[in-house]
């Protein structure tokens, strides 16, 4: 029954008294704890010491507080103040959030179009090489596209005028990355060619190539108005609106409008950011 | 005018139930306050100065710095006055002075000063009651000492557990609550402070035996 007096009281675990008296045991450790403490006279010491502590902690004395705690009519305003400030910073908090996000987004696109410009003009492979591909099936494009025309003049009759449209479209092919192949021409390889010359292969190159075989009826090139005085049935609408010029910036102005679109994404994020502390500031004058 | 009637009348309340009408009493102080009258304010400080005061002074062994963090508790209650979302006035000003106390202990231990100063001068003595005989008086007054030394010895997460269930008789739940940790973790740091205590006072254990 009193197994305990047989164990030096060194043994005892200390721990499981603090959690008797802090009724935080099992049925089965509350049942050791009682018998440390019925059987180890310096456990049950040690129990009646934790009561006695814990008893003279509430009542423990303290001295007189040296200063009264009311607020002057300053204290007032001043805290006033600041729980306004508080409040606007509650309430600019996702203002703050969200000009964060968008100009960490907008200096990451700066930064990688910037990145992209330096790498494209030490780099073969780079876009700027993609670029400069697709300047180089821009200009090869027109002449292209004069020769290709005639046939297609002839052609046109002969097929739909659906048909004739693409085989209008296929001149631009390497320009705009989605004109169509002509079915008997070599203007578009022509313009493959001159894309894939650059070593822009994975993208001109595929573009074109994807164009002149699946793609949808996309712009025409410079030549088609110039060197035909009247496309086949109702052509016209389309081939007039559908110009190169559009097409052999198109790599050039991307670049370009993302870039812009960056440093506008920047610049909207940097005026979200400062505006909560500007208000404040507004709000303190 | 209505406002003081209804101040008066839960004065009148406290007399006759002091827990209910002094809680009754805050609520329309700090109904009075948030709209804007700083007397009604300063009326809950002065009905909460003096615990509020006890409480941290158990958790900061320094009576200065112990001031200043009721003095913060008291403008931290002032600036969120709004966000007071009813219950026991009481419990959410020693919430605020608690986590107070906790900010200054955090930024002791980057700067560690000299705990409880007022220990080393002598000629400092704890307020008794007048009845009390001048030998329990002395003994009272050593035991607080003692006691006060192993608190301050003690690490401040356990010492602000050991106080708040011996002292303020916040329930586990409720201190896992305030510090923002596990009710295993509460038990745990008010078990293992008190051992260290014992320990601690186990030279002078005869003061607070009978």
């Amino acid at each position: 029954m009193h197994s305990n007096s047989t164990t030096p009281h060194a043994a005892h675990d200390e721990l499981l008294l603090a959690r008797l008296y802090g009724d935080d045991l099992d049925e089965r450790d509350r049942a050791r704890a009682l018998d440390l403490v019925a059987t180890c006279e310096e456990c049950a010491g040690s129990f009646a010491d934790l009561g006695a502590i814990a008893t003279a902690t509430a009542a423990m004395a303290v001295p007189p507080r040296p200063r009264g705690f009311t607020l002057s009519e300053a204290d007032a305003a001043r805290l006033r103040r600041r729980s306004d400030d508080g409040s606007l910073h509650g309430l600019f908090g996702w203002t703050r959030a969200l000009g964060g996000s968008m100009a960490a987004i907008g200096l990451a696109g700066v930064v990688a179009l910037g990145a992209v410009s330096a790498l494209g003009t030490g780099s073969v492979v780079g876009p700027q090489s993609d670029r400069g591909a697709l300047t180089v099936a821009a200009q090869a494009a027109p002449t292209a596209a004069s020769a290709y025309l005639p046939g297609t003049l002839t052609a046109a009759p002969e097929v739909n005028g659906g048909g004739t449209k693409q085989r209008d479209a296929t001149a631009a092919t390497g320009l705009s990355g989605s004109p169509l192949a002509p079915p008997d021409s070599t203007a578009a390889p022509a313009a493959s060619q001159a894309a894939g010359s650059s070593a822009a292969s994975s993208a001109t190159g595929d573009a074109a190539m994807d164009g002149s075989l699946n793609g949808p009826t996309g712009p025409t090139a410079d030549g088609n108005d110039a060197g035909s005085p009247a496309p086949a049935s109702s052509d016209d609408s389309f081939t007039s609106k559908s110009t190169g010029g559009g097409s052999n910036s198109g790599g050039p102005d991307a670049w370009t409008i993302a870039l812009a679109g960056s440093v506008g994404l920047l610049a909207l994020g940097l005026l979200l950011l400062a505006a909560p502390r500007l208000a404040a500031r507004r709000a303190r004058r | 005018m209505a406002d003081g009637r209804v101040v008066i009348e839960a004065q009148e309340a406290e007399i006759r139930h002091p827990d209910d009408a002094g809680q009754g009493i805050d609520l329309a102080m700090v109904e009075q306050a948030l709209r804007g009258e700083l007397d009604a304010f300063n009326q809950l400080v002065v009905r909460h100065q003096d615990h509020l005061f006890a409480l941290v002074y158990r958790l900061v062994p320094d009576r200065d710095q112990a001031a200043d963090v009721v003095q913060e508790a008291f403008f931290s209650a002032y600036r969120n006055l709004g966000a007071f979302r009813g219950g026991s006035v009481k419990s959410w000003l020693g919430r605020i002075a608690v986590n107070e106390a906790m900010d200054l202990q955090r930024s002791r231990r980057r700067r560690p000063s000299q705990p409880y100063p007022e220990l080393e001068d002598e000629s400092w003595q704890p307020p008794a009651e007048q009845t009390v005989e001048p030998e329990s008086r002395t003994l009272a007054a050593e035991r607080s000492r003692a006691l006060a030394s192993a608190l301050a010895a003690l690490p401040f997460d356990q010492r602000n557990c050991i106080v708040l269930f011996d002292v303020e008789g916040y329930d586990y739940g409720e201190i896992a609550r305030i510090m923002g940790v596990s009710v295993g973790t509460v038990k745990s740091r008010i078990h293992r402070g008190r051992v260290a205590l014992r320990a601690s006072l186990e030279p002078v254990r005869e003061l607070f035996r009978g």
